[in-house]
């Protein structure tokens, strides 16, 4: 008797929450996270952000706090909020096209990161 | 009284659908849900699902798997509070004590950071799926802020998460937070000594993080992520496990 669809999915589901447990796992035991720099040494000149606030890091680099860290990111919000509305007046396409350009907007900012703090400062 | 025996063989017995028999039949599910707003178990054990989206290529587990990473997270976070002491000093002292003394003290903050990593990449994955099948059209519009909402939270922990570190790193980041709260007109100093308390540039964990970190923001995450589950079956959406 064929199996059914629902029971399927479950098994899915537990084979792909196993691989997560193990990957985590393995990660935890092979690699540990950096602990930064002790509060009594001396002060070091310059801090590298961790990689998810990368492109925050860039955007502080070249614009006014104001601007870098705070109207950009709320916009970029906003606009994700908007996705669903901005489909249902200008249409699907648009929908589709705020999201993408705001989701490569903050992966070309994670680029950027990694390339110029991550790679450049340390060669 | 009809409906609320039909809504207890709907928790019984989901039924299977093909997406064409989908369109005409769903309609009395709707009106019975409508009829049991408050009925939590009845939206988790839906009567009728989409065949389509019983396939795990639909979903890729990305929902669940970043309802997994919070609960890893939940469970490592309360064992690492056990020893974790917040200050200016004593976060980072208490940081590496975690790390080289406490028995497995190093394995349990490895997994709460390594779970917070994956689960930033879920998160966002996740979301790309939900734009991938047009999933936050209507009726689903609302569960698309909700997940803007979770997605924020996510942030925010993991950046409070990272000034509870209280190296000289996450001294710099909470000054660089502070100083751009303080930017917002009137209500800036405020907001910033709410957010972080008194942060040194030197180490930013202080009680103030310490508590939005570990009690007020992963309750509210908790709270949005049942709201999150439940909205998805009252828009008639996909069956997790
Ligand atoms: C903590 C973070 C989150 C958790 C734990 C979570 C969990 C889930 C789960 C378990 C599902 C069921 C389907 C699936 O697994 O894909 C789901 C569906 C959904 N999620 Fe999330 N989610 C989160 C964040 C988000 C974000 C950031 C968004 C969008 C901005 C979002 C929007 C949605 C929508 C619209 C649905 C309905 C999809 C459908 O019916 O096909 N969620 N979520």
């Amino acid at each position: 008797m064929a199996r059914s669809p629902i029971n399927n999915l479950k098994e899915n589901e537990g084979i792909a929450a196993l691989i997560f447990l193990i990957l985590c796992t393995l990660l935890a035991f092979k690699i540990s996270p950096g602990v930064g720099t002790s509060n009594l040494a001396p002060a070091v000149p310059h801090a590298t952000a961790p990689w998810i606030f990368g492109p925050f890091q860039v955007l502080l680099l070249y614009l006014p706090p104001w601007l870098g860290a705070l109207a950009v990111p709320a916009l970029i919000i906003i606009g994700l909020a908007g996705v669903p509305w901005a489909a249902h007046y200008w249409g699907d396409k648009w929908g589709m096209r705020i999201f993408s350009a705001l989701f490569s907007l903050v992966l070309i900012l994670l680029f950027w990161f990694m390339v110029k703090e991550l790679w450049w400062t340390r060669l | 009284m009809k409906d609320s025996k039909e809504t207890e063989t709907s928790v019984q017995r989901p039924i299977l659908m093909s997406d064409h028999d989908q369109k005409e039949k769903l309609s009395p599910v709707h009106k019975l849900e409508g009829n049991s707003r408050n009925n939590f178990i009845n939206h988790v054990r839906p009567r009728f699902i989409s065949e389509r989206v019983l396939s795990v290529f639909y979903t890729f587990c990305l929902g669940g798997l970043s309802f997994l990473a919070f609960l890893m997270l939940g469970i490592t976070g309360i064992l690492l509070m056990f020893h974790y002491q917040p200050g200016a000093s004593s976060g980072y002292s208490s940081v590496l004590t975690i790390g080289s003394v406490i028995p497995y003290g190093y394995i349990i903050r490895n997994l709460h950071y390594w779970s917070a990593q994956i689960m930033i990449v879920t998160v966002n994955l996740h979301m790309v799926r939900v734009v991938w099948t047009h999933s936050y059209k209507p009726p689903r519009q609302l569960n698309w802020l909700v997940g803007v909402g979770l997605l924020v939270l996510v942030l925010v922990l993991d950046f409070t998460g990272y000034l509870l570190v209280g190296s000289q790193e996450s001294g710099a980041a909470a000054t660089v937070a502070a100083n751009l709260l303080k930017q917002i007109p009137g209500l800036g100093t405020a907001l910033a000594q709410i957010a972080l308390g008194e942060p040194s540039a030197l180490s930013g964990s202080t009680l103030v993080v310490y508590v939005w970190h570990c009690a007020v923001l992963p309750l509210a995450m908790l709270w949005l992520q049942l709201y999150h589950f439940w909205r998805i079956r009252r828009d008639g959406g996909v069956r997790p496990l």
